[in-house]
């Protein structure tokens, strides 16, 4: 099983949050980016994808938000 | 913290085996001849495990060395980390020992090395009589909790091992405090710089304190800046230019979103030239710029190999 250290798994969050910012000022402008600090709060990598996939459809903000609230309420 | 030590012992075992024997059994390691090298004989050992035993949880290593004296001779390894294991223990050292014995003939010194908490706990062998026959083994075993008392000597040493073992009871020791467990990690990396461990050194341990010094997420990127600042005053970026290729992962992921966003499949067509880009400030830049590139003809430009 591949180990991926702490810090590895820290840059990887660090890119997709960059994607993650950039598709939202993209999609929804200056709302969008409200969303920003709950981005913070998501940790697993898998999850922060998710969100980055679901912005190319997403039709508002709030529709990107339930891919979190409802698992981390 | 549910914290998998298995796994960083085994890749410990093979990385360090020589340093380990010299910490924890060094009337072993007095007696071996280190300019032969030595031979990790996992076939072999195999070999001598039923399927139904392989892929549970054990650190169990046979290896080949030379004595001293010119004789080849085998070493098994036994890591115990679990307490709940404890009965079947010797008895599993036992029993493979015996296995090794008659599959090739051949004696092997079997070591214990217990790494679990419970202090009271020190088998150092098996018996098993009946009607006044005996059968058994008598193994030397060592109990990491005991180097408890000499921490700081485990932290002065230049043996790489008495980091993967101050890790360990670090780990243990702070299973429940992330934040002090934060406080050791970072002291135990820092300390690879001061006592002068090469790069590669520094690189494997990092990994092996890391592996067994699990943090919550959010540590982990507080973490990572400090190893920043620690490797930033020292000019020695070992650990932290690995991760770089992470970070562009993720940008990667983030540009493919963006292109299929702005430009949809035509823009995709630019992925192969953004998978050549290996500079995370250019990767940014490509990002930001994609934001606002009016055309796939801009966005292009901005991918292409030569874009300043």
């Amino acid at each position: 099983m591949p180990y991926v250290t702490s810090i590895e798994r820290s840059a990887h969050r660090q890119g997709l949050r960059q994607g993650i910012e950039a598709m939202l000022r993209v999609r929804f402008g200056e709302e969008g980016l409200k969303l920003m600090p709950e981005i913070h709060a998501v940790h697993e990598v898998e999850r922060l994808q998710a969100i980055l996939k679901a912005l190319e459809t997403a039709t508002s903000p709030d529709a990107v938000r339930t891919l979190w609230s409802s698992a981390n309420p | 913290m549910s914290i998998d030590y298995d796994s960083p012992w085994k890749e410990a075992l093979d990385a360090y085996f020589e340093a380990f024997l010299a910490l924890l059994f060094p009337d072993v390691h007095r007696q071996i001849d280190w300019s032969r090298g030595h031979e990790s004989l996992d076939k072999e050992f195999q070999q001598v495990v039923p399927a139904a035993e392989v892929g549970r949880r054990y650190v169990d290593k046979l290896v080949k060395v030379w004595t001293t004296d010119g004789v080849e001779r085998w070493v098994l390894i036994h890591v115990e980390v679990q307490t709940t294991r404890e009965a079947e223990f010797p008895r599993r050292m036992y029993v493979y020992n015996y296995r090794i014995f008659d599959r090739y003939n051949r004696p092997v010194a079997s070591l214990a090395v217990l790494a679990d908490d419970d202090a009271g706990w020190r088998p150092t062998e098996f018996r098993s009589s009946l009607f006044g026959s005996e059968a058994g083994l008598r193994f030397p075993a060592v109990k990491l909790l005991d180097f408890t008392a000499n921490e700081a000597g485990l932290e002065q040493s230049t043996n790489p091992f008495a980091k993967v073992v101050l890790a360990h009871l670090k780990a243990r020791q702070t299973h429940d405090d992330p934040v002090s467990r934060h406080a050791w990690k970072t002291r135990l990396v820092r300390g690879l710089y001061e006592r002068g461990f090469s790069a590669k050194d520094v690189r494997a341990l990092f990994r092996l304190i890391d592996w067994l010094m699990e943090l919550p997420p959010l540590i982990d990127d507080v973490f990572r800046q400090e190893l920043e600042n620690i490797q930033g005053g020292k000019q020695m970026p070992y650990i932290t230019s690995v991760e770089r290729s992470y970070h562009r992962q993720g940008l990667r992921q983030g540009i493919e979103a963006m292109l299929r966003v702005r430009f949809s499949e035509e823009g995709l067509k630019l992925m192969p030239e953004i998978k050549v880009v290996h500079e995370v400030e250019r990767l940014e830049a490509i990002l930001k710029g994609l934001e606002t590139a009016v055309n796939l003809d801009e966005a292009r430009r901005l991918c292409s190999p030569i874009a300043t």
